[in-house]
């Protein structure tokens, strides 16, 4: 009676257990993404306003400053908003590639690492700059400089 | 049943769970996802450069600057006592004794704000502390702080603080950045040994 009641116990604390990892495996608000991927794509997934006919593909922008007047047809979804689930759901079931636009860069970096590891596929940054991430300046280097002695 | 049994079986079913995880080896967010967006709304997490150039007049060590441009550019210039963590780079094992830290704060930048952002939101998203950006990156700096002049007739007291402590930077910045890059290189070697004893490490 004493080992059928020990092995009720291992078997519901397995049980428990597996229930555990199930939930975890597919619960759909937690971050899976190896991080290191979205370090390597992200160079390729900058486009500017300039290049936006060039580009190949049928999309969607997304304006995260909630603005719907810059870009016809734009989804306005402030950044603020972007995980509530009617916004989860449209950006994850676009049929289109999505363009993440804000007027502030960091709004639509922030953004595109969030989506890029929730899963969702075929994001891209929309800068109003050709290359944003170029000096605009040049140093010049003072020639009289020299190291103090001590 | 015997007690070999019933340690066989808990075995047994902590194997079967295992094998049916799926095998995952790569570096995840460890924070939520509402966590991370909350963090990334925070304005806190910015500090101007007129900030950065007062903590590098007072040869402040409560901060690290982290340049995440190329070799070239930062060898070309950078702001004093900043280490170079490319953001290609970024997950390198070498820099996480840098990164995930709690003892000082770790200031990103970039030339401008877009690389910083993705290295801090992935910074933070793995849980890492102490992150901040430097608004508008080496962009900002050169116009704010290089460029900066009083032009003008008075002068207030507050301006005149701000301006020394622009002045002030921008002779630091001239004088590193003027420097052979093989002196550059001594002393930014220099630095790194000197943050590594001040940690209790070796070189």
């Amino acid at each position: 009676m004493g080992n059928l009641k020990v092995s009720t116990a291992i078997i519901a604390a397995l049980t428990l257990l597996l229930i555990m990892v199930l939930l975890r495996s597919f619960n759909e608000n937690l971050f899976t993404r190896n991080v290191e991927d979205a370090i390597s794509v992200v160079k390729n997934k900058t486009i500017s306003i300039q290049h936006l006919a060039d580009f190949q593909h049928p999309y969607q922008v997304v304006n995260l400053d909630g603005d719907s007047t810059k870009f016809k047809n734009a989804w306005p979804i402030p950044l603020k908003d972007i995980l509530l689930p009617e916004n989860r759901k449209k950006l994850n079931t676009a049929e289109n590639d999505l363009l993440l636009y804000s007027e502030n860069p960091a709004t639509s970096a922030k953004a595109w690492v969030i989506l890029n590891q929730l899963g969702i596929e075929r994001i891209f940054i929309l800068s109003d700059d050709t290359n944003p991430e170029v000096l605009k300046y040049k140093f010049q280097p003072d020639t009289m400089i020299r190291l103090e002695s001590n | 049943m015997t007690p070999r049994l019933n340690i066989a079986i808990l075995l047994l079913g902590l194997g079967t769970i295992l094998a049916f995880l799926p095998y995952n080896p790569s570096k995840t967010f460890r924070l939520q996802p509402d966590e991370l967006l909350a963090m990334s709304l925070n304005d806190e997490s910015y500090l101007s450069v007129d900030q950065v150039a007062r903590f590098i007049n007072n040869e402040d060590t409560s901060i690290q600057l982290i340049d995440l441009r190329t070799d070239a550019e930062f060898m070309e210039c950078n702001i004093p006592g900043s280490i170079n963590i490319p953001f290609n780079d970024l997950l390198n094992p070498d820099w996480e004794g840098y990164l995930n830290q709690k003892k000082v704060k770790n200031i990103f930048y970039s030339n401008d704000d877009q690389n910083a952002s993705l290295a801090w939101t992935i910074v933070s998203g793995l849980g890492y502390e102490n992150n901040f950006m430097m608004r508008g990156g080496m962009n900002e700096w050169f116009r704010t702080v290089m460029l900066s002049k009083f032009e003008g007739e008075h002068i207030s007291a507050r301006e005149n603080v701000l301006f020394e402590n622009r002045l002030k930077a921008r002779r630091t910045f001239t004088q590193i950045n003027s420097l052979p890059d093989s002196l550059k290189r001594q002393y930014l070697e220099a630095k790194r040994l000197e943050e590594s004893q001040l940690d209790g490490g070796c070189e």
